[in-house]
């Protein structure tokens, strides 16, 4: 996190993080796309020549709220194959917000185990406690056969404190809802360090909101965050979301 | 000769002492036939696992220089599964150290033993999986492991995970990592080739897990495949319990490596699922051309298997699901075989069921290249109670490349032919735990 007191801005840095081809790509693009106005800068992709990510995607996504203060999200994917473990960990350092984008195919559970366990690895070895980050999880590819069922998920994820999001990226379905979770997780732990309320007049409810517009989603935060299945957003009262 | 007292004793009184000012020596976790590992805790208070070569081995310029490179080597792997080293010296007075992650967990061979000898299918998958990926990533950069075995495959614990990212799956004790630990008899085969870094006819490896060229010491021959043929030797020996080929004598092993087929997995043992026992029968191919070409494809047919029903449903629970003995049982039954293995093996001429082995060459020109000498008390059998109770974590960490035994002259550890570790005391299983941020290291 970067804050620029002079200019009135503030950037985070939101990484995408997931085994390889669980869809963080497709994650970003569907962001992008979602993006109706000029908001989102120019996506960034490196692929290599079968359309695997290469290095990262960075999506940058500039929203100004209403007491003139700036926010510049930028929005990093990982690359997931396992050649590129040290470029993984190069771009976690610095991440403010966390999106673990698991595969929701049986098959795929524990590519997802053993990505989670890398990412808390990386993040222990650049001096960060995961346990500590702003970090939602999303079971992407909802659309596929052989998935795990609804009725596991919701169970499991009932064990855990983690916003758990589904979700089809190919077709943009849940990627805002992941990524507006994540935003309010992150700008909730820098409101926690920074009092970005009391110094600039940020509110974040109300910034989230507005990204949310932007975003094409009109509709109440709280109606947003029913979206997810399980963890801290269901633990948060209606007085939470309000202004 | 084993690990002597007299360096047990050596590298005991080193408890407390301070290496260069930088780490103190907090506990002996083992001694090898080429170092000792400890506990350590730098001056900066962070807690690691040292690595010291043994006295008389340091003031060797060869070994010292191929024990520090093995740092580099693992490092070179750049992958999660692959232990790296985080920093090397040589003290004042020259003793050589290597610093790197003290882990907390087992190694596959403890946890075999604990296991009462054999582990389950899903598991053997499971790490077969993982130690492939680890290869695959090793052999793209031209990185040969050469001593793949169960003592150096480390299960660490995965500590906190959500538990949605589970679903049911891994192991019942929780969430685990595979490290692949001791690429020190790695070669990197174009430093080999611009530097001679092995020479031909100089044995690196353990015999219980050598393919038949690294047996012979034919150093040209040893590629991708031969670390394969350990990883299908490993599946072997944790699915039966057995080695692949069973002496007496270290040396007889040796000899069974060099000239005689392995034997079928099923024919050992035939609860091992047809379709993992073709993928295994196939790595263990006396021919390299006959075995798997890389370990991507290795890794493939593996996945296969997973994928095609024989572990789709849950994949690494200790027992196979319905689904999976469905699948098995649906696949053709093996082919029926003219006779049964041997119960014992020996260095009888080959003859065997298997792709038949070139005739017996004149005896190796080059074998055990400093005075080799292998005591019985290597036979592969049963381990003994006492070191089913040895410490966890480093003792892989040890010098158990053969290169270290060699130097040494013999082995002394009884858990099997390949092993080259005495346990300096026993240790709990766990380690303590360590800090979650790392401070970096001071130089």
């Amino acid at each position: 996190m970067q804050i620029n007191l002079e200019a009135r801005e503030l950037t985070l840095k939101i990484v995408y993080y997931g085994p390889a081809l669980s869809g963080k790509t497709s994650n970003i693009s569907a962001l992008n796309r979602a993006s109706n106005d000029d908001s989102a800068g120019r996506l960034i992709t490196l692929e290599t020549k079968d359309d695997r990510t290469l290095l990262y995607d960075l999506l940058p996504l500039t929203y100004k709220d209403t007491g003139n203060f700036t926010v510049r999200v930028k929005v990093f994917t990982v690359p997931g194959q396992v050649l590129h473990a040290s470029t993984r960990k190069l771009l976690l350092q610095g991440a403010d917000g966390l999106v673990f984008v698991a595969d929701s195919q049986v098959r795929e559970t524990q590519h997802n185990a053993d990505a989670f366990l890398e990412l808390r690895e990386f993040l222990k070895s650049n001096g960060l406690n995961l346990s500590e980050m702003p970090l939602v999880i999303q079971f992407n590819k909802r659309d596929l056969p052989e998935i795990r069922s609804d009725s596991e998920i919701h169970q499991t994820s009932s064990h855990g404190q983690e916003p758990v999001f589904m979700s089809t990226a190919n077709n943009g379905a849940g990627v805002v809802e992941t990524f507006l979770g994540c935003l309010y997780l992150t700008m909730g732990a820098i409101e926690k360090t920074h009092g970005l309320k009391e110094k600039f007049g940020l509110d974040r409810v109300r910034f989230v909101e507005d990204t949310a517009r932007r975003l094409g989603m009109a509709r109440p935060l709280a109606q947003i965050f029913d979206e997810c299945v399980s963890g801290a957003f269901n633990t948060l009262t209606p007085g939470d979301l309000e202004r | 000769m084993s690990v002597s007292g007299n360096v047990v004793a050596q590298a005991r009184s080193r408890i407390g002492t301070t290496l260069g000012e930088k780490w103190r020596l907090d506990r002996l976790i083992g001694v090898g036939g080429m170092a000792s590992v400890y506990a350590a805790t730098h001056r900066n208070k962070r807690i690691a696992a040292v690595k010291l070569l043994h006295q008389e081995l340091s003031v060797v310029q060869s070994t010292r220089t191929r024990f520090l490179r093995e740092g580099y080597v693992a490092n070179s792997v750049d992958h999660p599964g692959a232990i790296a080293v985080d920093d090397d010296e040589v003290t004042s007075d020259g003793l050589a150290y290597l610093v790197m992650e003290l882990l907390d967990g087992e190694s596959l061979a403890q946890r075999q033993d604990r296991k009462g000898g054999k582990l389950p299918v899903s598991e053997v998958i499971w790490v077969a999986d993982r130690v492939l990926d680890v290869l695959s990533t090793a052999h793209k950069q031209e990185i040969l492991h050469r001593d793949i075995k169960p003592e150096n495959l480390f299960l660490t614990k995965g500590g906190m995970i959500p538990s949605v990212l589970l679903g049911g799956l891994v192991f019942p004790e929780g969430p685990r990592m595979l490290k692949v630990l001791d690429f020190g008899v790695a070669r990197i085969r174009d430093l080999a080739d611009q530097t001679g870094g092995t020479e031909s006819g100089s044995l690196l490896g353990t015999p219980a897990f050598m393919p038949p060229e690294q047996a012979r010491a034919r150093s040209a021959e040893i590629d991708e495949r031969t670390d394969l043929w350990a990883v299908g030797a490993t599946m072997f020996h944790l699915l039966t319990g057995r080695h692949v080929h069973i002496a007496e004598t270290a040396n007889e092993v040796l000899g069974l490596a060099m000239y005689k087929s392995a034997p079928r997995i099923r024919d050992i043992d035939d609860s091992v699922p047809f379709a993992l026992a073709r993928i295994i029968d196939r790595a263990l191919a006396y021919e390299r051309a006959d075995r798997w070409p890389s370990a991507e494809s290795m890794r493939e047919a593996i996945s296969e298997v997973h994928v095609s029903g024989a572990l789709a449903s849950n994949a690494l629970i200790t027992t196979p699901p319905p689904s999976y003995r469905g699948v098995i049982s649906s696949l053709p039954a093996a082919p029926p075989r003219s006779a049964p293995p041997p119960p014992n093996e020996s260095m009888q001429p080959m003859g065997s069921q298997r792709p038949q082995a070139p005739p017996a060459p004149a005896p190796p020109t080059a074998t055990l290249p400093t005075g080799g000498q292998l005591t019985p008390t290597m036979r592969a059998s049963a381990p003994p109670p006492q070191f089913r109770s040895y410490a966890a974590v480093a003792l892989i960490l040890l010098g158990t490349t053969a290169a270290g035994w060699f130097a040494r002259g013999a082995i002394d550890a009884p858990h099997s032919a390949s092993t080259s570790i005495q346990a300096a005391e026993p240790e709990p299983a766990a380690t303590p735990a360590r800090p979650s941020a790392r401070p970096p290291i001071e130089h």
